[in-house]
């Protein structure tokens, strides 16, 4: 794998915005700077957020990058889990136009965590690095390749993140360079939303749904609306009672009057149609834009 | 003189015929007393308690020259039960009894040195062979005279001491009228309605018990794991028949049974500690004895702290829980036991324990670690898991447990719907799933819908396939609709996360 240099006429022209713009970049294998540049041209928005991110949190990033996805839109992360896996896996689902940015030597396996999501996004989309072969990672790479994360990205999108994460340092070099920055706002007694509460009330714009983005983008979020399955019936209460305050499936049987067994099922239903995820407490949360 | 009794030896569940051979020369050389044919050190020690036995019976026999022999002799011969076949055969040697009579019958059991008998492990097993090897009738100690008749076709004669087996055979007493011992009563096994607050796991529970499938429950300590492992023999069918005097003479041969108590129709219970070792769990030995998965049998092994376990301990009960069977083999031999029972394994959410999420001070690696663990040999094995959290206020007002009676009759239910398809749920093949466990449109749409976004396996598959049949079979529904097909991937995902 020979690297880009930064005066190739493949690099990554946006990546020249930075201060420090790297001066080379590594694509792993069988991916090529072809298909990068290709992917780096069209609107590109990177989706970070925290590794120990809620199941509803990471629920909400896949559901964003898959949509954006499917408008277009390539998606720039960190292959952390969490968050970072979340928006890749969106993407991944819709075509795999992603690009999974490494704070290691481009060949590492690492984190080990998502090293079967590292093997689907090089086979259609890209996995770069600005360091050669064999770097180890190591704790001050991460917040330098945040860099070319939001460098390489028209939007920034912070999911979820407490204070003094990496996530807010990508949201702070996105500002810098004069790109948007979107937040999805939380409730203030949640430590994922403390983060994401922060950049908005400097000023970050506020992100419910995923047209919020198309529309910065100038992509027409039309064709979007109306994508949720239309709930009836005792599944429509369920996901009411659940919209009120996210409690595990014993209270919301109680709370629903169901027995636990039609009460499990119509969980499963809801999970499979996405708009609830478990958290790992075993509370249930819906997740998506309402 | 020549003489010769008739005992046997018992290798796992099953008894094998031993001659006891004996020459006496009462009077004349050396005094002495040799027990040939690979005797153990128990059966060497006979001498001393023999010894003993007659002489309270009125036989001296110190200064006779006592050659016995076990045949066959290259099978080795373990335990005291051979006391009582050696002590008849040396009292007909010194004419006390004729040898024909003794040579009629079947005897075990140990001695004491006054001469009473005590009971041995394994009765049951070696009232069979008795039957089977043309000597129905056994004389063996009082108290294991009731488990040998619960073979048919075995007349066993109940002796006190030494004395009496042999006034019996001389026909100066009349047998003993066999009677049950105290009958304990019916293991008062706790009942499903203490679980209060846990609808959902209950609700797992008795789908686990309904389709035999083996249930994995993971929940921070004290929510009450223990307790509902502790309630499924409860409402599992009880043993019929056949299963009770398989597992009554299982736990004869392990030397569990009480004496007298019948045959064992509850299902058992196994809780092994996690300390225990690969031979405790499947069997094994120098003297191969059945472990805590046949002691399981017809029953339930519940194994709590699964990660815990010892990782090959673990590995080593994937053969016997897929086949229900399990091979032991030594230099000695190899041995089939059966191995068929449920398996309920419970664990914490993280190795730290601590009762609420937010106290844990794991790390992200360390609970991967853990669970890792225990999934990686056994989770293939698990159709049902369940999360149990502490039992909130708001469930714990509007909860109404339903005893295990209640719940029993719909595992009844259930079961003879099973038994008309001639296997549990549990065991469906998967070449008959697609006739026995056929899913409608919905039911089939939801679970394709699954595969796709859950990255199921077909073996996966299967198993929420195996668990919808079951849930159908509760309702007494011969389709399996979209609602079973969802109740099942929930628990799927519940033995996954």
């Amino acid at each position: 794998m020979t690297p880009l240099f930064i005066g190739d006429a493949q690099y990554p022209k946006q990546l020249r915005d930075l201060a420090d713009p790297p001066n080379r970049l590594f694509v792993r294998d069988p991916a090529t700077p072809e298909r990068l540049l290709a992917l780096v041209e069209s609107p590109i928005v990177a989706i970070v957020g925290s590794r120990d991110a809620s199941s509803a949190g990471v629920a909400f990033a896949r559901r964003v990058a898959g949509e954006l996805a499917a408008s277009g839109v390539a998606i720039v992360s960190g292959l952390a889990r969490g968050i970072d896996a979340g928006a890749h896996e969106g993407a991944l689902e819709q075509g795999g136009r992603t690009v999974a940015v490494l704070g290691c030597g481009v060949d590492r396996d690492y984190p080990a965590a998502t090293l079967p999501l590292a093997r689907r996004i090089t086979n259609v989309g890209a996995v770069i690095s600005e360091y050669g072969p064999g770097t180890p990672p190591a704790p001050f790479r991460f917040p330098e390749r945040n860099r070319i994360v939001a460098g390489l990205a028209d939007a920034t999108i912070v999911v979820e993140a407490a204070m003094r994460s990496g996530a807010l340092i990508t949201a702070r070099l996105a500002l810098e360079l004069g790109r948007d920055v979107f937040a999805v706002p939380g409730a203030p007694w949640l430590s994922g939303a403390a983060g994401t509460n922060a950049l908005l009330k400097d000023g970050a714009l506020l992100l419910t749904e995923t047209a919020d983005v198309l529309v910065a983008l100038g992509i027409d979020p039309g064709h979007m609306r109306a994508s949720d399955p239309v709930l009836q019936g005792p599944a429509a209460r369920v996901l009411a009672a659940l919209r009120r305050e996210p409690v595990s499936a014993d209270v919301l049987a109680a709370r629903c009057g169901l027995t636990s067994a039609v009460a499990a099922a119509l969980i499963v239903e809801l999970e499979l149609a996405g708009v609830v995820v478990r958290e790992r407490d075993g509370r249930l949360v819906p997740c998506g834009a309402r | 003189m020549l003489s010769r009794a008739h005992a046997f030896a018992l290798a796992g569940l099953d008894a094998t015929p031993v001659e006891v051979e004996t020459y006496v020369a009462a009077l004349g050389s050396t005094p002495a007393f040799t027990i040939v044919g690979l005797p153990d050190k128990a059966l060497q020690e006979a001498r001393a308690r023999i010894r003993s036995a007659a002489a309270v019976a009125g036989v001296l026999i110190n200064a006779s020259v006592i050659l016995v022999n076990l045949a066959p002799a290259e099978v080795r011969k373990e335990g005291a039960g051979f006391d009582l076949p050696i002590a008849l055969a040396v009292m007909a040697g010194h004419g006390r009894v004729d040898n024909a009579l003794v040579d009629e019958v079947s005897a075990v059991g140990e001695l004491a040195f006054d001469g009473r008998l005590r009971p041995v492990p394994g009765v049951l097993s070696i009232a069979e062979a008795a039957v089977r090897h043309g000597r129905p009738v056994l004389l063996c100690p009082e108290e294991s005279a009731y488990e040998a008749s619960l073979v048919p076709g075995c007349k066993p004669i109940g002796c006190a001491t030494l004395c009496e087996a042999v006034r019996f055979l001389n026909g100066e007493d009349a047998p003993r009228v066999i009677v049950a011992g105290p009958q304990r009563a019916a293991d008062p096994v706790a009942d499903l309605s203490d679980v209060r607050g846990q609808p959902s796991a209950r609700r797992a529970l008795e789908i686990c018990a309904a389709g035999e499938h083996n249930l994995l429950m993971v929940g921070p300590p004290g929510v009450g794991k223990t307790m509902l492992a502790k309630r499924l023999p409860g409402i599992l069918p009880p043993l019929d028949d056949e299963l009770a005097l398989l597992v009554t003479r299982i736990h004869s041969a392990a030397g569990v049974l009480d004496a007298g108590a019948g045959l064992v129709r509850t299902p058992p219970f196994r809780a092994p500690h996690h300390s225990a070792t690969t031979a405790a769990l499947v069997g094994g030995g120098t003297r191969i004895r059945p472990g805590e998965v046949t002691l399981a049998t017809g029953g339930v092994l519940f194994l709590d702290e699964l990660p815990e376990f010892r990782r090959d301990a673990l590995e080593a009960l994937r053969g016997p829980l897929e086949d229900g069977s399990v091979r032991i083999s030594r230099a000695s031999g190899s041995l089939l036991l059966p191995s068929r029972f449920a398996l309920i394994a419970a664990m914490n959410p993280c190795p730290c324990g601590s009762a609420e999420p937010s106290a844990c001070t794991c790390t992200r690696d360390r609970i991967h670690a853990y669970q890792r663990k225990a999934s990686g040999p056994l989770l293939d094995r698990i159709d049902v898991g369940v999360r149990l959290g502490r039992p909130e206020p708001e469930v714990l007002r509007v909860d109404r447990p339903e005893a295990t009676a209640v719940v029993r009759e719909r595992v009844l239910a259930a079961r003879a719907l099973q038994g008309l398809r001639g296997c549990t749920n549990a065991r469906i093949t998967v070449a008959d799933l697609e006739v026995a466990a056929a899913l409608d449109n919905d039911g089939q749409c939801l679970l394709d819908q699954a595969a796709t976004r859950l990255l199921l396996s077909p073996r996966g598959m299967h198993r929420i396939q195996r668990v919808a049949r079951t849930i159908a079979d509760l309702e007494g529904e011969e389709a399996i609709s979209g609602a079973h097909v969802a109740e099942a991937i929930g628990l799927r995902l519940g033995a996954l996360a």
